[in-house]
């Protein structure tokens, strides 16, 4: 349960934020103890805010809040652990970032602590913020949409058919049995190659790093993206914007 | 809210509460001015909010505000009908009011591009959604030089700021982007780490930044726009000693 203190502090990483009237900024933030939290920042808007760009969405920060009556609280104060300038300068990786905050927006809920989602935010985002060129690989976004399915208890049956449990001659994925299929079974479904198979596997086995250094042609990597992509909308029910 | 008004002033005190900031509080406030004035100066008052909603409306080049025209057209804004504006280059805004901020400083001969927005693909807000295939069309027509890209200063304001300069990567154009640099009268104490360390790869030389203008408040200072430029900032600026 959340506590009932007038005023806490907590790791967070800034979802995306909305006007409010005049200067002021209404900030949902994922924090690492309190869930996601929604906050007014006073004056953010203004070029001489205390605030700066410290509350631009995915920053990583330790926030002071204090505990609204509603349920919008207020930020008091904020101090910058990282705002990811990689990430910044780079419109690829802005794309993939803005695809994790998407996703964690929409499956995180208020005052619902989510340590672990917040741990993952955190982790992609660090694995993008590195500069070589693995860290922009065009498998991470959907990577990071499996890893949340997983986290949300919707791991796709990979390694046997997901109707017989035959392991040989996996070549179908069926959204609604949520695995693959064999050729015996998998009447409906989309097909998948055995390199975009492969590739599925290693990401949810936790083997990410050497997914994201297998050289993948674009066709394999738009064919994972989008299987991740269609199975996470249909299984959380949702319509990304970002994808 | 309930109210004991006559239907015709509750109605309009309804309508007032709508600006953005008015409560009903300040709603009335305002209505009841409004009751109090002469007839005549309550009119000037009607027909100006009138004539600003029937006549004012979009430039067709820049999307600046401009007026109608006598056939009922929108015509050029101020700025795009002043032949002795530049117009190899084009300074690409948010929104309308951005332009008169520029207009303001006096300095800027150039145009404007008015996108009416910035993206933001997480609240719906996609390139197609604000004025971009506009402007790259407008410059196919008409090439410039320069493009200076003042969208806000914030995430949505620098995503949209590289994609535009991503869709002109092979054209020749110059994409700059204002310099940001640290707020007059603050602390470093309290500048953030983004701010400081763009203000630290953007460093002029002190004292000859100012040689080419003579008025150095209303200088546009500009960086060029390129993917991961940040970095590695040594080759911006010599030594100030
Ligand atoms: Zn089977
Ligand atoms: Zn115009």
């Amino acid at each position: 349960m959340v506590s009932q203190v007038k005023r806490y502090s907590d790791e967070a990483i800034v979802l995306r934020s909305y006007k409010l009237a005049e200067a002021d900024r209404i900030v949902v933030l994922l924090t690492k103890n309190n869930g996601k939290v929604r906050a007014v920042a006073k004056g953010v808007r203004k070029m001489k805010s205390r605030f700066g760009s410290k509350l631009e969405p995915f920053n990583h920060l330790t926030a002071q809040i204090h505990r609204g009556r509603g349920d919008l609280d207020f930020i008091v104060e904020v101090e910058s652990i990282s705002q990811f300038p990689i990430i910044r300068s780079s419109l690829s990786r802005l794309d993939s970032a803005y695809c994790f905050l998407e996703i964690i927006d929409r499956v995180s809920l208020e005052a619902r602590p989510a340590p672990r989602l917040f741990e993952m935010l955190l982790g992609a985002l660090n694995v993008l913020e590195k500069s070589d060129v693995k860290s922009d690989s065009p498998i991470l976004v959907p990577a990071f949409y499996l890893k949340v399915l997983a986290k949300e208890g919707f791991a796709p049956v990979l390694d046997i058919c997901v109707v017989c449990g035959k392991n040989s001659q996996l070549t179908r994925f069926d959204f609604e049995e949520g695995g693959m299929c064999c050729l015996g079974c998998g009447r409906t479904g989309v097909k998948v190659s055995p390199k975009a198979h492969s590739l599925l596997q290693m990401v949810l086995e936790g083997e990410l790093n050497q997914a994201l250094s297998e050289p993948v042609s674009q066709k394999v990597s738009e064919e994972v993206a989008k299987l991740a992509t269609r199975y996470l909308e249909y299984r959380l029910e949702l319509k990304l914007r970002t994808n | 809210m309930p109210s004991h008004f006559p239907e015709p002033l509750s109605k309009a005190i309804e309508e007032f509460s709508k600006f953005p900031g008015i409560g009903p509080k300040q709603a009335q406030r305002m209505v009841f001015y409004l009751l109090g004035l002469k007839e005549q100066e309550a009119k000037l008052i009607m027909d100006s909010i009138s004539s600003a909603i029937t006549q004012i409306t979009y430039c067709p080049q820049c999307f600046n505000f401009s007026s109608k025209g006598e056939t009922n057209q929108p015509q050029l804004c101020s700025v795009c009908g002043d032949s002795s504006r530049d117009e190899k280059i084009i300074c690409v805004v948010e929104d309308p009011r951005d332009v008169s901020r520029f207009e303001r400083i006096a300095d800027y001969r150039g145009l404007y591009h008015v996108l009416g927005g910035a993206i933001n693909n997480i609240d719906g807000v996609g390139p197609d959604s604000i004025r971009i295939g506009e402007l790259l069309n407008r410059i196919e027509k008409s090439p410039v030089a320069e493009l200076i890209m003042a969208t806000n200063p914030n995430s949505a304001g620098d995503y949209t700021a590289l994609y535009i300069s991503n869709q002109l990567k092979d054209t020749g154009i110059q994409i700059t982007r204002p310099a940001r640099g640290l707020p007059m009268g603050g602390d470093l104490e309290y500048a953030d780490d983004l701010t400081l360390g763009q203000a630290m790869a953007h460093r002029q030389n002190i004292g000859q930044s100012t040689n080419q203008n003579t008025d150095q408040k209303n200088q546009e200072k500009t960086q060029t726009v390129k993917e991961n430029t940040s970095q590695n900032s040594t080759d911006n600026g010599e030594s100030i000693s």
